[in-house]
């Protein structure tokens, strides 16, 4: 059974609890010392905003974005939205991953098995939210073990029927996860409520990504910095329905060419003598 | 020893590639095949399983493909341009350097290849299908160094490059693929085209194979030495 995460925007306060429960259950570690996209902190950095974390990393699976706004009447507005892996329905990072260890859980997660990765960094690279990140462990000189890292969904808590940790530890109500059709409903319901006062509201994740990942947004999905359409990205069809099928098609043809040339020079060879060009002295 | 002129004919063998030829191919070819048996780890079926374990493991292997990278993308050929001027120049020109024989060659090789006799035209030092190998070998080389460059480094490069990279590695390396089996299959297994082999191992070639394929080449260079 088709199950969503839920996401209601507008409920959110940005106490960043589900960020916590996600490391607490997943043995996540802090971000007080590392690199983040190249930048280098010890503490975690204040850069003037209720976010506290700038980018996914190998350790972490979700964070709260935050972004302000102006107000109409003057004030300034709060956007807080919760991001982790959207959990496409036709998830990119599955296409690309050479040695399938990403597949689709029973309830609608797009699972990455960190046992099968081999690091190759195809999903990093090519998943239109940019959510898996490379987990680096130096081995030998030179030599790295790379595994990509991004949020399961929880696939052992759910199937054990449980929630997921951030749905669970929501105070506010603000995640929530159930059967696709019911969070719809809830959805579709609570846009209805807020139209009045939030003119913007609407969903995101019904038809975009079609995923396991449904959101309310009070605003354009930009400010959440959400794509506004998000698709497998052109570069990946033309790699796994094109650059593929006849690259493979034309070693096929090299392929036929050495049997046929094996059969037909030693097998079935030419019954006169071929030509050949007078003795050279 | 002074080297002998390329075209030198002596013992029923023709002078046809000097050791800077010679070993820009092989260097070529064995970094090649390192890269490949590498690569194949994401690309063979379960590669990554039995065939990293054959090379020491998938973290190891990453290095490898990288360590071979290198003298496929820098020795190769800067060693032919640098130390065979000569033999880079022949070769250049050859592959860019189409006339009607050299496609009515082309079209008419299939036979040959199947040990059956075609009537074709002469070929100059490098026959149609080495010409087109050539080019293949040139640009699918070309075009796996820059998006190899790019998969290495992929912070370096916009996203939109990077995910541009992966289809045209992949399109360029069974590109070359494709052609590799017909070049080995002549090369080792074809009764008449195998003599090329020795040329580009020794650098002298028989000399009755070199005048029945390589006719304008032979007139026009070959003398007694």
């Amino acid at each position: 059974m088709a199950k969503t995460l839920y996401i209601d925007t507008s409920k959110c306060m940005g106490c960043r609890g589900c960020e916590s429960a996600c490391k607490q259950w997943n043995d996540l570690p802090a971000n007080i010392k590392g690199d983040l996209k190249g930048e280098k902190f010890e503490f975690l950095p204040f850069n003037g905003t209720y976010q506290t974390k700038t980018a996914f990393a190998h350790q972490t699976y979700t964070m709260v974005k935050m972004q302000e706004l102006a107000a109409d009447d003057g004030g300034v507005k709060w956007l807080f939205g919760k991001r982790q892996c959207m959990h496409c329905a036709e998830a990119t990072c599955m296409m690309v991953c050479p040695v399938d260890a990403i597949s689709r859980t029973p309830e609608g997660a797009v699972y990455l098995d960190k046992e099968k990765c081999v690091g190759c960094g195809y999903c990093v690279q090519n998943c239109p939210f940019n959510v898996p990140q490379l987990d680096y462990n130096q081995k030998g000189i030179g030599i790295w073990e790379k595994k990509s890292s991004k949020c399961n969904l929880c696939a052992d808590r759910v199937q054990n029927g449980l929630i997921p940790a951030c749905a669970k530890t929501c105070p506010t109500g603000a995640i929530k996860f159930g059967d696709r059709e019911e969070m719809l409903a809830l959805a579709k319901e609570r846009v209805e409520q807020l139209k009045p006062k939030f003119p913007g509201a609407r969903i995101y994740g019904e038809k975009e990504v079609g995923g396991t990942v449904l959101y309310l947004l009070t605003e354009h999905p930009g400010y959440y910095g959400l794509p506004e359409s998000a698709v497998v990205p052109w570069q990946v069809r033309f790699w796994k329905y094109f650059a593929r099928p006849v690259g493979e098609l034309a070693v096929g043809g090299g392929l036929l060419v050495i049997l046929a040339g094996l059969f037909f020079n030693y097998v079935m060879p030419a019954k006169e003598t071929p030509h050949h060009a007078e003795g050279v002295k | 020893m002074a080297q002998p002129k390329i075209g030198t004919l002596r013992n029923g063998k023709v002078y046809r590639f000097d050791p800077v030829e010679v070993a820009a191919h092989w260097v070529h070819t064995i970094s090649f095949f390192a890269l490949l048996i590498t690569g194949l780890v994401l690309f063979a079926p379960g590669g990554a399983g039995w065939l990293a374990k054959l090379l020491g493991g998938v973290n190891v292997t990453r290095l490898l493909h990288r360590v071979f990278a290198v003298p496929y993308a820098l020795i190769s050929l800067p060693l032919l341009v640098f130390f065979s001027p000569r033999g880079a120049k022949e070769w250049f020109r050859e592959m860019f350097h189409w006339d009607k024989d050299d496609i009515k060659l082309m079209m008419g090789y299939f036979p040959e290849i199947l040990g059956r006799h075609a009537d074709l035209p002469e070929a100059p030092k490098f026959n149609a299908g080495e010409k087109f190998n050539s080019l293949l070998t040139l640009f699918t080389g070309i075009g796996l160094t820059l998006s190899g460059i790019i998969m290495w480094w992929p912070q370096s490069f916009p996203q939109w490059l990077v995910r541009l990279a992966y289809p045209v590695h992949d399109l360029a390396f069974l590109g070359m693929c494709s052609m590799l089996c017909v070049h080995i299959f002549l090369s080792v297994a074809h009764p008449k085209m195998r003599a090329a082999l020795e040329g580009i191992t020794t650098g002298w070639a028989d000399a009755e194979f070199c005048k029945e394929h390589y006719g304008k080449w032979y007139k026009k260079v070959v003398t007694k030495g």
